[in-house]
């Protein structure tokens, strides 16, 4: 069985979803930008202490799951959302949703993802991918981050769904239930809510490590890595950091390229000129965590490594939650119409 | 204006596209050797075709082939000439992939660091079957269905030799070796 369903490819795995099977049950007008600011996708934190991989956990998202919610509840679209204990439970739910003709998103682990590139294989419990039917025993797959769909078997299959470690996906699933068609009045008061809670999670959580004060945070803490951690310890810190900005699924410059994109079709639906300034910004923010990757690829490659590199390296972060603090004060003065 | 602008203004010839949205400082940090050069940018522009440095602008999203642009590109965010934002594939950046290197060779050593420490019987071989899966001890816990406190034992060698077959089975479908291979600490190239 073959759901009709279209695949697209998008830039991060969670946008991607919700774009797709937003437009599955008729709701074309969400694009991806749309559906990241629409879901406040924009976030930093450093958890300290925490290691994955056996480097530092950092975030240039919030928690996986929560742009499809507030994506959803935003645009007031009920959401069908499960977790198993059994694996037979998890297969058979599936199957009956397929059966009733829904495409369900899955929340699955990369390590057993056997289309990936080994390469890329680590213990990720965070990405998502749609299953769309089901051909003798294997299902067809449209993981937004390949440019094509593919399958995997059902073993294959519950083996990511139920893969194992920190954020484990428990064959998590979820599908938005079909209803009324979104108006454009939805997606104008959706933006809105969007940048509100967005600005929130940057400039008002009281912890030094999220938000603006996080990437402050990140910073200073860089310019003391080289003394605490030896050079190379160091190194691998930074590689970790330029991974989570840049690998699959970021768009570029962790995220800050595609929020800039979201602010310029946020435009279109609000004629404030203030949006367009302010996308600018995080342009501006995007290429400067580009830059610091750079200078972070100097270090980890071994090519510079001084007191001072690390410095400049810290000052960019700091130059970076600076702009970003400014951006989000700018966002949360806007005067809404 | 945008940051990027005003790098492009300071570069004095057409390799400023390389360049934009990328600072003079940081283009030096990475290439050293350029530091001190009277032309930087001009040299830079001659070792070799391939672009180092990625951008915002749509025709200079980096193109570096990396192991996942060899089955799929993926998508970037970039601005046309007009300053709108469109999608653009990309095939890789060197940055992203030198990164990626950095981490498998620390899980090279790891691996390395085990085996040696296998040998000299300070861990149990499941030490080395676990650095090769890429596991900590949390991971290995969830998949075999055993406390973190019973893997943290059976990592010790006295501990693992006394393991009943039952036990010893668990971990050998999860690496997805034989009870002899695990003992023995060969590991099929399945």
């Amino acid at each position: 069985m073959k759901l009709n369903f279209e695949h697209l490819q998008s830039a991060h795995c969670e946008n991607g979803v919700t774009r797709s099977l937003l437009k599955n049950i008729g709701i074309a007008q969400i694009t991806e930008p749309l559906a990241f600011g629409i879901g406040s996708g924009l976030f930093y934190i450093y958890i300290p202490l925490l290691k994955i991989n056996n480097g530092p956990v950092i975030a240039f998202r919030p928690m996986p799951g929560l742009i499809f919610k507030r994506t959803c509840k935003a645009l007031g679209i009920p959401v069908v959302r499960k977790k198993f204990n059994s694996k037979q439970d998890a297969e058979f739910f599936l199957n009956e949703c397929l059966a009733a003709g829904h495409a369900a998103g899955c929340q699955v682990g990369v390590y057993y993802l056997t289309y990936f590139p080994k390469e890329y294989r680590f213990h990720f419990n965070a990405h998502n991918l749609i299953v769309y039917g089901k051909e003798d025993d294997y299902y067809l797959i449209s993981d937004p981050v390949m440019e094509n769909s593919t399958v995997l078997s059902s073993y294959e299959l519950e083996r990511v769904r139920f893969a194992k470690g920190h954020l484990a996906p428990k064959g998590q699933m979820y599908y938005p239930k079909k209803g009324s068609a979104v108006t454009d009045e939805q997606i104008k008061k959706a933006i809105i809510a969007g940048i509100k809670k967005n600005v929130q999670d940057m400039l008002m959580i009281p912890m030094p490590v999220a938000g603006v004060k996080g990437i402050k945070y990140t910073g200073n803490k860089i310019k003391k890595w080289r003394d605490k951690l030896g050079l190379k310890q160091a190194g691998l810190y930074l590689a970790q950091l330029v991974r989570m900005q840049e690998e699959i699924g970021t768009g570029g410059g962790g995220f800050r390229y595609i929020y800039a994109a979201f602010l310029q079709e946020s435009y279109a639906y609000h004629q404030i000129d203030d949006l367009m300034e302010i996308s600018k910004k995080f342009t501006e923010s995007g290429d400067l965590w580009r830059t610091a990757a750079v200078q972070a690829a100097g270090i980890y490659k071994g090519r510079i490594g001084s007191e001072e590199d690390f410095n400049v390296m810290g000052d960019y972060l700091l130059e970076i939650a600076e702009i970003e603090r400014n951006a989000f004060i700018a966002l949360k003065n806007i005067k809404w119409r | 204006m945008l940051a990027k602008e005003r790098v492009v203004q300071r570069s004095v010839d057409g390799v400023s596209k390389y360049t934009s949205g990328i600072s003079a400082n940081a283009l030096a940090a990475y290439s050293p050797d350029l530091r001190f050069a009277g032309s930087p940018s001009l040299r830079f522009a001659k070792r070799g075709s391939k672009k180092i440095f990625g951008s915002m602008k749509k025709e200079e999203v980096p193109q570096d082939l990396s192991a996942l642009g060899k089955i799929t590109k993926e998508v970037c965010y970039a601005t046309d000439n007009s300053g709108k934002y469109v999608t653009e594939l990309s095939k890789g950046w060197e940055i992203k992939i030198t990164a990626l290197d950095a981490a498998w060779q620390e899980v090279d050593g790891r691996i390395a660091a085990a085996k040696q420490k296998v040998l000299n019987n300070e861990a149990s071989p499941l030490l080395f079957f676990m650095e090769k899966g890429l596991m900590d001890i949390s991971i290995l816990a969830g998949y075999t269905g055993f406390w973190k406190w019973q893997v943290k034992m059976h990592l010790k060698p006295d501990v693992f030799k006394n393991l009943s077959e039952k036990k010893l089975q668990r971990y050998a479908e999860v690496f997805n070796v034989s009870i002899d291979d695990l003992k023995n600490r060969s590991v099929h190239e399945a």
